[in-house]
């Protein structure tokens, strides 16, 4: 898989709901199609980020497993959804 | 010589820290001086905010005279500080005083900031200043049938649990006008669940949807349209609302960006367990003011307080073994009038159900709650007094 990550946040040593508000940061900073890579050692972050981007409309791209017990997040921006106004 | 210690902030970090550095080195009068720096000295007992809201505790009752909570020999300076030349150690305020330091104390706190979210509105309530939660308890007297939705403006803020509590108090609350059933109480999450914190969300979570208070999770608040009364999420989703209760977005102080001392977000960047400012000499934070990754809360304060108290201790008589902080946080976390949780917790163990002796810290108990009663009665003078 080739992209080209945008933004890099490193989020090591923050505890939920650090990463996920680091992420909700770094996504609005972004253009759509953009990736934002969210380094983070938070073992809750494996289970709640990839649950926000399904919400929220971003594609994940992968996860990678680094050597300090962190992981990286690659995610794509998506289209910002409709809202029925 | 004699060590000048200047402590920004005069609330709960403030207060506790200077006594308990006044205690720590009493017998070493010669060796220190403390000044304190604040603009109003109007010390608030901030817990008190969720029993203002509905009317069952007047705001008088928790704003003290700071000046007469700090030791007695401390000097006291009424004004806000502007900037920090940490080269040269000198602190500069707006009347034009100029304070040279050999220890710098941060414990300013965090202030709200509703001017950082463009869709704030006068409107919109909150509970977060003695104002804002007496303005909401009369929007709540005359509030008969309708849809609340509490939710966040931004994290962190000051006592997480604040908003889930508000939530099962206000279903409380209307069960005891009667009118409950009139009324749809929903609390939007910003995460993926009620609380941050696994083990207390395993309570808290079914305790609220038990109570009959919806909830929506991953809702961060992105705008709010006040003619419709919606408020939609960066996520996409939308939630209407007849009173809306945000928890505002805090900020840090001016100056610490000012003073190039800030993280990226605001706060200042502080060794966790030294409690030293990262990259600065005879500089210490706590409280609220810090980017430790744990609750923005007064017992986070109240814990760090003899930490920094001890480290400035031993760097004045040269004793190179620094104290650690271990991150202890204790506090009271209410699920109705008469009942409340007691979460016990540091950065290595989290909340847990039972303590020692087989205390129950996870279930709704009236003794957490009449702990919580008598805690706010001796509040300012044994904890912000630093005797205990």
């Amino acid at each position: 898989m080739t992209y080209v990550i945008t933004k890099s946040i490193d989020a090591i040593g923050a505890y939920c709901p650090g990463p996920l508000m680091e992420l909700i940061r770094a996504i609005k900073t972004v253009e759509v199609g953009e990736v934002v890579e969210l380094i983070s050692s938070d073992k809750g972050s494996t289970a709640e980020l990839p649950k926000w981007c399904e919400k929220a409309g971003h594609e994940l791209l992968e996860v990678v497993n680094l050597d300090n017990n962190a992981q990286s997040f690659r995610i794509k921006k998506g289209e910002k959804k409709v809202r029925k106004k | 010589m004699t060590h000048q210690i200047v402590i920004i902030g005069a609330g709960t970090a403030g207060t506790i820290v200077a006594n308990k550095i006044h205690r720590k080195m009493k017998k070493l009068k010669e060796l220190f001086a403390i000044t304190v720096i604040d603009p109003t000295f109007k010390h608030v007992y901030q817990p008190g905010f969720l029993f203002t809201m509905f009317g069952r505790d007047k705001t008088g009752n928790m704003i003290k005279d700071g000046k007469t909570l700090l030791p007695k020999d401390s000097k006291t300076i009424e004004a806000v500080v502007t900037k920090i030349d940490t080269e040269k150690k000198i602190i500069y305020t707006n009347i034009e005083k100029v304070i040279e330091y050999d220890f710098v104390v941060l414990a300013s706190g965090a202030r709200i900031a509703v001017e950082r979210a463009e869709w704030w509105d006068h409107s919109i309530h909150h509970f977060y200043s003695p104002d804002a939660a007496e303005e909401l308890y009369e929007k709540l007297k005359s509030f008969q049938s309708g849809k609340i939705l509490v939710a966040i403006g931004d994290i962190p803020f000051k006592c997480p649990p604040a908003p889930v509590e508000a939530s099962l108090l206000l279903d409380h609350y209307f069960r005891q006008r009667g009118i409950r059933d009139q009324v749809t109480i929903k609390y939007a999450s910003p995460l993926h669940m009620c609380f941050s914190i696994e083990s207390v969300n395993t309570v808290v979570e079914p305790l609220l949807l038990k109570r009959g208070i919806e909830l929506e999770t991953f809702f961060n608040v992105d705008e709010v349209d006040l003619e419709k009364k919606i408020v939609y999420s960066l996520e996409g989703t939308e939630e209407n609302y007849d009173l809306l209760i945000v928890v505002p977005p805090h900020a840090t102080h001016q100056y610490i960006i000012d003073s190039n001392i800030s993280n990226g977000a605001g706060w200042v960047p502080t060794d966790k367990e030294t409690l030293e400012v990262i990259g600065q000499e005879n500089m210490f934070a706590l409280g609220d003011v810090t980017d430790i990754p744990t609750s923005k809360a007064g017992s986070t304060a109240h814990y760090q307080a003899p930490i920094v108290a001890a480290n400035i201790y031993a760097k004045i008589v040269g004793d190179k073994n620094l104290k650690k902080y271990d991150g202890h946080v204790q506090c009271f976390f209410l699920t109705e009038f008469g009942k409340s949780l007691f979460l016990n917790f540091n950065y290595k163990a989290p909340p847990q159900a039972t303590g020692l002796s087989g205390w129950i810290f996870l279930r709704p108990r009236r003794s957490w709650y009449w702990f919580k009663q008598v805690f706010k009665t001796f509040y300012f003078s044994l904890i912000a007094k630093g005797k205990i």
